[in-house]
């Protein structure tokens, strides 16, 4: 079956200003970081049962490696536990061990996504096909560097929603 | 020189995607022609035509599971460059290092 759904989504909408998260101390682990993430999501209003969110994302670790090189962490899950779908982010100041799926690597700048089981699968997978799409451009990820703030994040990504 | 493509991952999205666009960043870079069909979650996007894999100058295969319809490109095997969605993602100039390789 042939499916020609190409049209991008628009990123800057997901993205919760709350689960922004810019100059991290570095974490210990990435189970650090996930607690950290998902207390942010918490916050927000994003997830409401935070065991069920995090047990989804412990789940699709299992599936195969969110580690995607260039310093880079695309942790996902799909759960109940999500009253709204979203997207977080953070930089953190110095590079931190991240292992998945029997990989690891270095990374500094994480995008989790918190996926509602009521959404349909195609809706959250064009979101992360579309940021995965953003993630291989230089310019990108240089752009993540230097970025100070929310608005700055959010400036960014909506020059390559348009582009 | 014209570039066609198929990306495919285990969990059939990210690194597809990433793969198709680091592909498609070297091509545009060197002034290749490309086309990059994508195998994930969502199906088949993209497909490649009959006309434009027998016209490809390169066949590139960036999957670490199996390709649909692999039978469209048994007459071309010679032109087929074997990698990983992770490996051309991490280096996509790989793409053209293994053509030199195989010669």
């Amino acid at each position: 079956m042939e499916n020609n759904i190409l049209e991008k989504v628009n990123l800057a909408n997901v993205l919760v200003k709350e689960a922004v998260i810019i100059d991290c101390n570095p974490f210990e682990s990435k189970d650090e970081m996930f607690k950290f993430m998902v207390s942010k999501f918490e916050e927000a209003k994003i997830v409401s049962d935070s065991k069920s969110y995090l047990k989804s994302l412990y789940e699709r670790e299992e599936l195969g490696s969110t580690y995607m090189g260039n310093y880079i962490g695309l942790p996902h899950g799909r759960s109940e536990g999500v009253v709204r779908p979203g997207i977080g982010f953070c930089k953190c100041k110095v590079p931190f061990e991240y292992e998945s799926f029997g990989e690891k690597g270095k990374v500094k700048y994480v995008f989790m996504l918190a996926i509602a089981s009521y959404q349909n699968s195609e809706e959250y997978m064009r979101v992360l096909a579309t940021l995965a799409g953003y993630l291989v451009h230089d310019e990108f990820i240089s752009g993540l560097d230097k970025c100070r703030s929310y608005e700055e994040l959010i400036e960014l990504i909506k020059n390559f929603d348009n582009k | 020189m014209k570039i066609v493509a198929i990306t495919s991952c285990a969990t059939g999205i990210a690194h597809t995607y990433m793969a198709a666009e680091a592909i498609k960043k070297i091509c545009k870079k060197k002034g290749f022609e490309c086309k990059v069909e994508m195998q994930g979650a969502l199906g088949i996007e993209n497909m490649l035509k009959p006309n434009e894999i027998k016209e490809a100058d390169l066949i590139i295969f960036a999957n670490d599971v199996g390709i649909t319809k692999e039978e469209r490109f048994k007459e071309y095997k010679d032109k087929i460059i074997k990698v990983t969605p992770h490996s051309v993602i991490k280096d996509p100039s790989i793409i053209f290092n293994k053509k030199e390789e195989n010669k």
